[in-house]
């Protein structure tokens, strides 16, 4: 629990891809159920996967939030690694978060049945 | 560590003077002379040298073949080349660019420098460095040689079931092409492991992972991505020649396989293995532009942030290549959006060296040249890549020159032009000398010209219908002056390259001598000695900067307390660089060479019979347990 509060600065490094290929996974691999059932499930996936995506977002975020401002950077910015892993991290979730969004959308305009 | 010095006759670099300590230090990292010592080296310069020069060796064998198949489609109905010819030449040409050649050049450049980059004196695992050298030289030659007694595969690149499968290519071409998979892949998924374990742990103090050189980060992502993309092709190659030699039906759908899940495998390989060529060039566009600029780069954490997101999208791709196989048009827009999308990173990137060449005082010599040229081409490349993202466009265009021009487009400008502006600029710190700057404009124009004169009216030819691999057409198509264009550009652009090699070896032999840091760079592999010793730095170099040479132009801070009479090398913590431990580095050995025979004897030999895994697995494992038998204590120690 003590993580969640401080943070983990390379989070969103890895829940926001994670959150994404199993989106990509269980969606492709609906599509002939959505067809036969006309569920549309696909938002469904994409909402829940955009939430893991963005929860590794905030937790990179909490990260750079809570790490120390020392050592001074050096004349390129550089020389705080965990803030610097961090930043990454909020951005990698927040590519990824709207690249689950745009599948959700697909599955908002198809109805799966389409060759 | 204190127990490695206590109560032991160590010398270490503090106990020497400069002098000393650099000739004692080449001795212990040396290698031996003759061919005993050649066959044993594990110095990763010489070992980067061989991969660089056979990758290369490879380009010009592919690029013969691209000439030869240009010459035959100069004209309609030309009789130059026979249908059967051009089969073997077309799958020679896209086999030996993608995996001897793509996959491999990237990796060679980061066996040489990576070391050099990061402050350390050899690459991890050296022996498994050499190893997987030999292997993907034995992976080529055979191939190869395959090819010249007319036994070249001749299935396309990718070798789609069911042409490749048992009931349409009888006969061992197909085998020879899916166990030169096994070879490459052996050989790339080593050296990928070496450079994941070299960044993370033998990074010179200081240099904490946001002081990492772009090139670094490139050569880390793109190891990741080969560890990841390759073990699909693998299984993919490895299923088919099971269904070819031991009677599988894994891709059969007569006996319940499925011929489409060749293509799934293959392309969770292929795709990522577009960025697997092309992540590498941007960590040498990077070097070129921050060096010719005069600053540092402009947004290196977007920088970095574009490597690794490029690295993951590119695992959701794939099916972008199938979108003609009836797949679903929902499955298939998820691809399509993250198609769509990848252009966010690689957007990112190139408007990241724009702003630093814009921000700096960019000087215009021969690196940069191919650098401006890469913006050029690749940019164009990328922009039919978004067209054939499009489900629409792509079924319209599928097979066609339309995507021969694009992926062209794409990887010659993506790969070809970067590596021949980091040749031009690291040759002198592989050979201490020069590359005339006046051959090398002529070298850039050339290839800029011939290659926009051989690629681009080939979307045009695309559009007029002109499916690829095909080795003829009729006049009355109207494709016949493109073609001719398009062959004029051919031979234009290896004309470039022929003056590329010249300029190389007139340059090795005769250059201008280069000194330690001719263009004035700031990063680590600048610091030593052109040509560089054996043991890389005397002592090795504390980081304070991004671009330390640049933040301590008088003297660099160094660490001290390595051994001197032994191998030794730093091993530092993953994030903040910390110096952690001291570690034994592996002596030179015969070991991986005699592992690399029995490996290439058992993958030749199972195309004959199965059995040969059997046998051959034994020879292998003799061979691997001469590698790792127990050491003397000390050695051990």
């Amino acid at each position: 629990m003590a993580r969640l509060r401080t943070g983990i600065p390379s989070a969103g490094i890895f829940m926001g891809p994670l959150a994404w290929l199993i989106d990509t996974q269980i969606n492709y691999a609906l599509v002939p159920w959505i067809c036969a059932h006309q569920v549309q499930l696909v938002p469904v996936v994409a909402f829940a996967a955009a939430v893991v995506s963005l929860a590794g977002g905030l937790l990179s975020w909490r990260a750079y939030r809570m790490s120390p401002v020392t050592p001074a950077p050096d004349s390129t910015g550089a020389g705080r690694p965990h803030r610097f892993t961090a930043l990454i991290g909020v951005a990698m979730a927040a590519l990824f978060t709207a690249i689950i969004v745009l599948h959700g959308i697909a599955g908002l305009m198809f109805h799966g049945c389409e060759r | 560590m204190s127990e490695l010095a206590a109560g032991k006759d160590v010398l270490r670099d503090t106990d020497l003077g400069d002098a000393e300590l650099s000739a004692r230090l080449a001795r212990t990292w040396g290698t031996a002379r003759g061919i005993i010592g050649a066959l044993s080296t594990v110095d990763h310069k010489i070992i980067g040298r061989r991969y660089i020069f056979t990758a290369i060796f490879f380009l010009f064998l592919g690029g013969l073949a691209a000439v030869a198949m240009r010459l035959q489609l100069a004209r309609p109905e030309s009789q130059l080349i026979g249908p059967d010819l051009y089969n073997q030449l077309f799958t020679m040409h896209g086999t030996t660019m993608m995996f001897l050649f793509g996959v491999p050049i990237g990796e060679a450049f980061a066996v040489y420098l990576l070391p050099l980059m990061i402050g350390t004196r050899n690459i991890a695992f050296p022996r498994l460095n050499a190893y997987s050298y030999y292997v993907y030289l034995f992976g080529g030659l055979m191939i190869w040689i395959a090819f010249m007694l007319n036994i070249g595969p001749d299935t396309g690149w990718f070798s789609y079931v069911p042409l490749a499968g048992p009931e349409n290519s009888p006969g061992k071409r197909v085998d020879f092409w899916a166990q030169m998979i096994t070879f490459t892949e052996v050989a790339g998924l080593a050296v990928a492991i070496q450079v994941i374990v070299t960044v993370f742990k033998q990074r010179a103090p200081g240099m904490t992972l946001d002081r990492i050189p772009l090139f670094v980060w490139a050569e880390l992502v793109n190891a990741f991505i080969i560890v990841f993309a390759l073990p699909a092709v693998v299984t993919a190659s490895a299923m088919l020649i099971m269904d070819r030699l031991v009677g599988t039906h894994f891709f059969n759908p007569a006996e319940g396989g499925d011929a489409l899940l060749y293509q799934h495998l293959f392309w969770f390989f292929g795709h990522p293995e577009v960025y697997i060529i092309f992540i590498p060039a941007t960590g040498w566009v990077s070097a070129i532009v921050v060096t010719f600029s005069r600053r540092q780069a402009f947004g290196y954490l977007p920088l970095v942030l574009s490597l690794i997101a490029t690295g993951f999208l590119s695992f959701g791709l794939w099916v972008h290549h199938m979108f003609t196989t009836g797949l679903p048009q929902l499955g298939a827009s998820f691809f399509t959006a993250s198609s769509m999308l990848i252009a966010i990173p690689n957007g990112i990137q190139i408007f990241c060296w724009i702003a630093t060449l814009w921000d700096g005082r960019p000087v215009f010599r021969t690196p940069l040249l191919f650098v401006i040229g890469f913006f050029f081409i690749f940019i164009a490349g990328g922009l039919s890549g978004i067209m054939l993202a499009s489900v629409p466009l792509d079924t319209q265009v599928h097979d066609t020159f339309f995507v021969v021009a694009h992926f062209h487009y794409v990887l010659i400008g993506g790969n070809v032009f970067p590596l021949l502006g980091a040749v031009y600029y690291w040759f002198p710190k592989f050979t201490g000398r020069m590359m005339s700057e006046r051959l090398g404009k002529w070298n850039f124009w050339l290839a800029f010209i011939g290659f926009n004169i051989a690629f681009f009216p080939m979307h045009i030819t695309g559009l007029m219908g002109m499916p690829r691999r095909v080795y003829t057409y009729l006049p009355e198509m109207g494709w016949g002056n493109l073609n001719l264009i398009s062959t004029a550009g051919a031979l234009i652009l290896f004309a470039s390259f022929v003056l590329f090699l010249y300029n190389m070896v007139t340059s090795a032999r005769s250059g201008p001598l280069a000194g330690d840091n001719p263009w004035d760079a700031g990063t680590l592999e600048w610091a030593t000695t052109s040509p560089p010793p054996p043991q890389n730095f005397d002592r090795i170099p504390f980081v304070t900067n991004r671009e330390p040479l640049w933040a301590e132009r008088e003297t660099l801070p160094v660490v001290t307390g390595l051994e001197v009479n032994k191998r030794e090398i730093l091993v530092t913590t993953v994030s903040e660089a910390r110096a952690d431990v001291r570690e034994p580095s592996p002596d030179p050995s015969l070991w991986p060479l005699l592992a690399a025979i029995a490996t290439s004897i058992t993958f030749v030999a199972s195309i004959f019979t199965p059995w040969a895994v059997v046998w051959g697995g034994a020879l292998v494992a003799i061979t691997l347990t001469g590698w790792f038998w127990p050491k003397s204590e000390e050695d051990e120690e």
